[in-house]
């Protein structure tokens, strides 16, 4: 069964409405290789490990793993907890996208720059998404909060769909350096200058 | 991190740069209220050592060590149970089924003695997007005037091309942190009106295409 969804598209849109299918995730290691050990001087292989800052402990990698504690030291599980958002409210989770239908926003392609994109997937869509690119929430499985999916045609011809999260830039401006160009700190010829070394 | 940057005058100036990301602030509490925290613990399998030594012990599990909360650990690599320095990784390639040379480990070449440079070659915005994929946002900033100028200057020469630039280390693609990922670059520059700009590098480590199916595979 793939999986799809449906996007609800604004008006700048040539259809109101298109159906996405989803293909399977097109990672790098597929494309270019894929590590497959670290080696030392003669080609010997290596094995992670983990080390406390004085050398006490050392444990092959594999044998750690992530729990969640309170601060009181017991042990709890993920479904006994909930989020709360940095406004001190309960986090509603993003509920998966597949099967159901979300708003898309149609822009300009150079738009994903305003994104880091984790993941990229190959998707049929019944639209060509030739000089615009397709924004709207997308979430594959039960989360935390949402990431931005965005349609886009490849150079290939393909359509794509990649998943990020925001990363905007702001301008940044010159800043005003009073104490060298505001007249009160200047220094007359009359100065007294033996102040400077009190 | 620091980014020793030449322009295309051939100026050079170590500038500032920072990662641009969304950073999600939630917290995790129980029903009764209390925070909980990820923790990196001991789930035990071949052994642990705890010792002032650097061996690698290859004992059985130790029982009560198991479960127990690690905290400050570092990632290393050890060989016959002795904390070495790899400086080679071994790759494989899917697509071809071969294994390849063994590469040195990538290093950072950002703010080296020899400046990374904007190499001419320029890529129009839309063409960048639809080529690349782009994972990870650092962008510029300025420590004083004379920066700020600097880094105006190449904005400014930016937004009027209409184009990201090629940013190298040489003919190497940029590795920002020790070991870590050796990414191709495009640097961005808008302009806001002569008060302020944005100058970003755009880094991809894949091309956005996809795993070709050869007909004898």
């Amino acid at each position: 069964m793939p999986k799809q969804f449906t996007l609800t598209l604004d008006t700048n849109s040539p259809v109101s409405v298109a159906h996405v299918v989803i293909g399977p995730p097109i990672e790098r290691e597929d494309l270019y290789g894929k590590l497959i050990h670290q080696v030392w001087n003669d080609g010997e292989e290596c094995q992670g490990v983990r080390v406390s800052p004085s050398g006490g402990i050392i444990m092959a990698s594999g044998d750690t793993k992530r729990v969640l504690v309170t601060k009181s030291g017991n042990f709890v599980e993920k479904g006994e907890t909930h989020l709360v958002t940095p406004e001190g409210n309960v986090s509603e989770m993003a509920e998966p996208t597949i099967g159901t239908e979300e708003q898309g926003t149609i822009g300009p392609v150079d738009w994903v720059l305003d994104y880091n994109i984790r993941s990229v997937y190959q998707v049929d869509i019944d639209l060509v998404p030739d000089d615009f690119c397709i924004v709207f929430p997308f979430a594959m499985q039960q989360k935390a909060d949402y990431d931005d999916g965005i349609i886009l045609q490849g150079n290939d011809g393909k359509t794509y769909m990649l998943l990020g999260t925001p990363a905007h830039g702001g301008f940044v401006e010159q800043a005003q350096l009073a104490s060298l160009t505001g007249e009160t700190n200047d220094f007359d010829e009359d100065d007294d200058l033996s102040e400077l070394f009190q | 991190v620091n980014i020793n940057l030449c322009n295309s005058q051939g100026l050079t100036a170590v500038v500032h740069a920072r990662p641009l990301r969304t950073k999600y602030h939630y917290r995790r509490f129980t029903e009764d209220g209390e925070e909980v925290q990820s923790k990196l613990v001991v789930a035990g399998h071949t052994g642990i050592d705890v010792s002032d030594d650097i061996i690698l012990a290859d004992k059985d599990i130790d029982l009560n060590a198991t479960g127990m909360i690690l905290t400050d650990t570092e990632t290393a690599w050890a060989n016959g149970g002795v904390i070495v320095d790899t400086y080679t990784e071994t790759w494989t390639n899917t697509m071809t089924a071969t294994v390849s040379d063994r590469k040195p480990y990538p290093e950072p070449n950002i703010n080296t003695d020899i400046p990374v440079r904007m190499t001419g070659k320029y890529v129009k915005h839309e063409d960048a997007v639809r080529t690349m994929v782009f994972s990870r946002t650092v962008q510029l900033v300025h420590a004083d005037d004379l920066q700020y100028k600097f880094l105006y200057d190449i904005a400014a020469y930016l937004e009027n091309k209409n184009a990201m630039c090629l940013i190298t280390a040489g003919k190497e693609r940029l590795v920002f942190t020790s070991r870590g990922i050796p990414y191709v670059v495009l640097m961005r520059g808008i302009t806001n009106c002569g008060s302020g700009y944005m100058l970003t590098l755009h880094c991809s480590n894949q091309e956005l295409k996809c795993l070709e199916v050869s007909d004898a595979s």
